[in-house]
């Protein structure tokens, strides 16, 4: 009686990636994971902190920021090839980690059509981060209230620093544009912070 | 009378220099201009204080597993296991007479380099271990004078590749660092049973 035989399973040799079974990476050569890669993981390690940052503002609470980074840094793995060299990793992470965003919001959208009124979809308030002092709590609830167009232009420039150009450069939109509703956005946020 | 967006401008630091030493002159002896500045500020520190916290934060751990590199999304090869592996008596017969012959092809293979013996089997090294290393099945030229078939894992969880000389043809099996060759035939009408691709596989 011959032992169970399990069969060979033919795989493909893939020069990058080493032997694949399917989508799943399975094996590698060490000398084929280039130090490319490792330097780029390194380089997001360090971006990191920012990129909770940005997503902290962008969303309603801590979990669904650290759901979006994992995105993005998912993304950004499988896309590191469609980098322009001279591009800036920061910027290019968080237009990814945008698009993201952009894209759970528009599947939210369609989600609270189905379930809730309008209204009520808007009234839903961000949840409030704990622990934080009351102008914080106020401030992330009227980020939140803000359309995203403004609180994406809101957060690259007022919590990650990019100067208007840059994050111009970034949305691809016009200069005007971007200071218009930066514009709008700090009346309603300045307004919160009265009030709180 | 200064707008707002111009004042949102002077706080962020992007008006040029002279509207911006402008705005400092007049600051001085406008009281509302003042307070509106300091507004303006207070918005900034507010995002500071809100989100610059975040910065702080350990990385949540399933961000940080996609960034550990090879510890957990990609699998480098592992030695292979201390025991055995389970041998149909086919493989037996299989093996004993690649043994035979790669012992006696030997130098005719136009291999340079050869094989060499040890305890694990017939070891290889030179232009044919080179080429199960780095060649590709896709990309490779006919006029590569060793031709390798196609890749697979064995039972035994090896990497195994088929290759093809003018002369033979055979099955090598990564063990550790080197390759193993676990399978060697002589081409051609005369000379014995030509191998290649799937047929070269043993039944293990």
């Amino acid at each position: 009686m011959p032992p169970p035989q399990s069969p060979a399973r033919p795989v493909a040799f893939n020069s990058r990636r080493g032997i694949n079974h399917g989508r799943r990476v399975v094996l590698t050569f060490a000398s084929e994971r280039g130090a490319g890669l490792k330097q780029f993981e390194h380089e997001l390690l360090e971006l990191l902190p920012r990129l909770r940052r940005f997503a902290r503002s962008l969303t309603r609470d801590s979990t669904e920021a650290d759901d979006l980074c994992q995105a993005a840094v998912e993304k950004a793995l499988k896309r590191r090839h469609q980098r322009r060299k001279e591009a800036r990793l920061d910027a290019w992470m968080f237009m990814i980690m945008r698009n993201c965003w952009i894209d759970t919001q528009r599947s939210r959208r369609r989600e609270a059509d189905r379930f809730v009124s309008g209204d009520a979809a808007e009234a839903r308030a961000m949840a409030t981060p704990p622990s934080d002092p009351l102008a914080a709590a106020a401030l992330h609830q009227a980020m939140g209230a803000l359309p995203p167009e403004q609180r994406e232009a809101a957060a690259l420039v007022w919590v990650e620093g990019f100067s208007y150009a840059e994050a111009a450069q970034c949305l691809k939109i016009p200069l005007g544009t971007l200071t218009s509703r930066l514009a709008r956005a700090r009346g309603k946020l300045i307004k919160t912070l009265e009030a709180a | 009378m200064i707008d707002r967006e111009k004042l949102m401008a002077y706080v962020d630091g992007e008006l040029p220099a002279e509207e911006r030493a402008a705005i400092d002159a007049e600051l001085a002896d406008n009281e509302p201009l003042r307070r509106a500045v300091a507004e303006e500020r207070l918005l900034r520190r507010a995002f500071a204080q809100t989100y610059d916290p975040a910065l702080e934060e350990p990385i949540p751990e399933p961000v940080a597993r996609l960034l550990a590199g090879t510890d957990s999304r990609v699998v480098p090869f592992k030695r292979p296991p201390p025991a055995p592996p389970r041998w149909h008596w086919q493989s037996f017969t299989a093996i004993a007479a690649s043994l035979v012959l790669g012992v006696v092809l030997g130098s005719s293979l136009g291999l340079t380099g050869g094989g060499s013996q040890d305890q694990a089997g017939l070891g290889v090294d030179g232009e044919l271990a080179a080429a199960l290393e780095t060649q590709l099945a896709s990309t490779q030229t006919p006029a590569s004078p060793i031709q390798v078939g196609i890749s697979f894992v064995g039972a035994d969880g090896r990497p195994c590749r088929t290759f093809e000389t003018s002369q033979a043809a055979g099955l090598a099996c990564r063990a550790g660092p080197e390759w193993d060759l676990r399978l060697l035939a002589p081409r051609g009408a005369g000379a014995g049973p030509t191998i290649s691709g799937r047929a070269a596989l043993p039944r293990w």
